[in-house]
């Protein structure tokens, strides 16, 4: 394989004495789906927020195309959700539904355009990409209240991928959603990885196999294993060595 | 910075038609005001000057309750819906997150108020033009004052009630607090006697631009504005600690 895109190097998060994440090591590749397995409270969704820059490690280095992204060494924990986030463009998708029920979906994905400071020129073009990709077009109009929990999935998804972000990060994006639903979002996330890279948790292993290219088994905050393309098919027997279920 | 701080302006009026609360607090307001106005026409002996005097008293309390009950639940469904930590991942900042919605809900208080207050003032009660004029600048600032009051009250608490009687106690607490001031030693003493807000708005119900009722309004208006600033700040992002 190629150079990484991003490199998660020795990245521990402690919150007080206790390990949430205890020196990960995760690289991602340019166009790749790359899953966070793991049970709960093994830490997944802990990373994801250190990736997204919501949350500051509390130790480690980041690399965005083998070049220092974040070094715990080099800045202060107060000043990573600054200089972090002016470093690198990231799509995050919640884990739990975070959206405006009383607005339509237009003008959601406007509001969060201007809050993500798309330059205005760009704004109309990437409204109706993210529209369109994410097969909204019909209900554009419609108020998000009113629209299927999987709807309002794609339309977080949608806000994902304003800004066009080097990284799309989807925390449990399958989540109560039903079998059609989970083969919607599924597809659209197979979609997206042609123009993006995604990392994305989840608990359920069949899910994990079929959306992604590889998967990180992660156990009480450390990694225990990488499961490559290959293997994907017995993630099953694999998932349940790795976590001594 | 104002794109962003316009954006949140927009986005509360796009949300205000969908929820309950200004359509409930407009109504209330309504109907408050056609009451007080039924009982002041109808109370013999009662001279226009007097019935002007009760009418803006009235208003005076009404623009404290309406600028809370506008502006709290703005915060709470924040919460609610999971934006707030959200929002704050990408540009937006807590200042022009609060001042926004400070903005918003102050104005729109105002609007309706002085609204009302000038159809029943000017039209039913013949109060004189300069008295209505002086009272509707000072619902401005009074609007001000009880919406940075709210806001502040819901950034501590995630629940509307809860926020409610918080803000309710603050204000009465600044309105009455000059009767208290007794019960303190000297300097807590003197800063409380200056808490009588009513006080300070008495000047504007005879028609006298007073600078310094004016500046009491703003200053706490623009000390709770700042707090609920620092309250956000210091909860950033603590509620995703999800081990």
């Amino acid at each position: 394989m190629s150079r990484p895109l991003i490199e998660i190097k020795n990245l521990s998060k402690h919150y007080g004495t206790k390990i949430a994440l205890d020196k990960i090591n995760i690289k991602l590749y340019k166009n790749e789906v790359v899953g966070l397995l793991g049970l709960n409270g093994a830490g997944k969704s802990t990373c994801l927020k250190i990736l997204a820059g919501i949350l500051p490690p509390t130790e480690g280095e980041i690399y965005l195309n083998n070049e220092i992204l974040y070094s715990s060494n080099d800045i202060k924990t107060n000043d990573y959700l600054t200089q972090y986030k002016s470093k690198i463009a990231i799509g995050y998708l919640p884990e739990f539904i975070s959206l405006y029920p009383e607005l339509t979906i237009k003008d959601f994905i406007h509001f969060m355009m201007v809050i993500k400071d798309v330059p205005k020129h760009l704004r109309e073009e990437q409204l109706q990409n993210a529209i369109k990709k994410t097969h909204l077009e019909e209900y554009q109009d419609t108020l998000i209240k009113y629209l299927s929990l999987g709807y309002q999935k794609r339309t977080e998804i949608a806000q994902t991928i304003l800004g066009n972000p080097t990284l799309i990060i989807l925390d449990e994006p399958i989540s109560g959603l039903d079998p059609r639903q989970i083969i919607e979002i599924r597809n659209l996330i197979r979609e997206l990885a042609k123009e993006h890279t995604i990392l994305l948790s989840s608990h359920i292993l069949s899910e994990v196999a079929q959306t992604c290219d590889r998967v990180y088994i992660l156990h009480s905050g450390k990694i225990v294993k990488e499961v490559e393309k290959g293997q994907l098919s017995q993630i099953e027997n694999i998932f349940m060595e790795a976590t001594n279920v | 910075m104002f794109e962003r701080f316009f954006a949140i302006i927009t986005k509360e009026l796009k949300i205000l038609p969908s929820s309950s609360i200004p359509q409930f607090t407009v109504g209330i307001l309504s109907f408050s005001v056609g009451l007080i106005s039924i009982l002041l026409m109808l109370s013999r002996g009662l001279t226009y000057e007097n019935a002007t005097a009760i009418l803006i008293h009235f208003f005076y309390i009404l623009t404290l309750f309406s600028g809370m009950f506008l502006s709290i639940p703005s915060i709470i469904y924040e919460k609610r819906y999971k934006m707030l930590d959200f929002l704050f991942i990408h540009s937006i900042n807590e200042y022009e997150f609060i001042s926004a919605k400070i903005f918003t809900y102050t104005f729109l208080n105002w609007f309706v108020l002085s609204l009302l207050f000038v159809v029943y003032s000017l039209l039913i009660f013949k109060a004189p033009f300069y008295i209505v004029f002086t009272c509707v600048i000072g619902f401005l600032f009074l609007s001000y004052y009880s919406s940075s009051i709210g806001i502040f009250a819901s950034t501590l608490t995630n629940s509307i009630t809860t926020s409610f009687f918080l803000a309710g106690f603050i204000l009465l607490l600044i309105d009455i607090g000059g009767f208290l001031s007794g019960l303190f030693p000297s300097p807590a003493k003197e800063i409380f006697s200056y808490f009588h807000a009513i006080n300070q708005f008495i000047p504007l119900t005879k028609g006298i631009l007073s600078i310094k009722g004016i500046f009491f309004f703003f200053s706490v208006g623009l000390f709770f504005h700042y707090l609920s600033i620092v309250v956000l700040q210091l909860q950033k992002f603590k509620g995703i600690k999800d081990l």
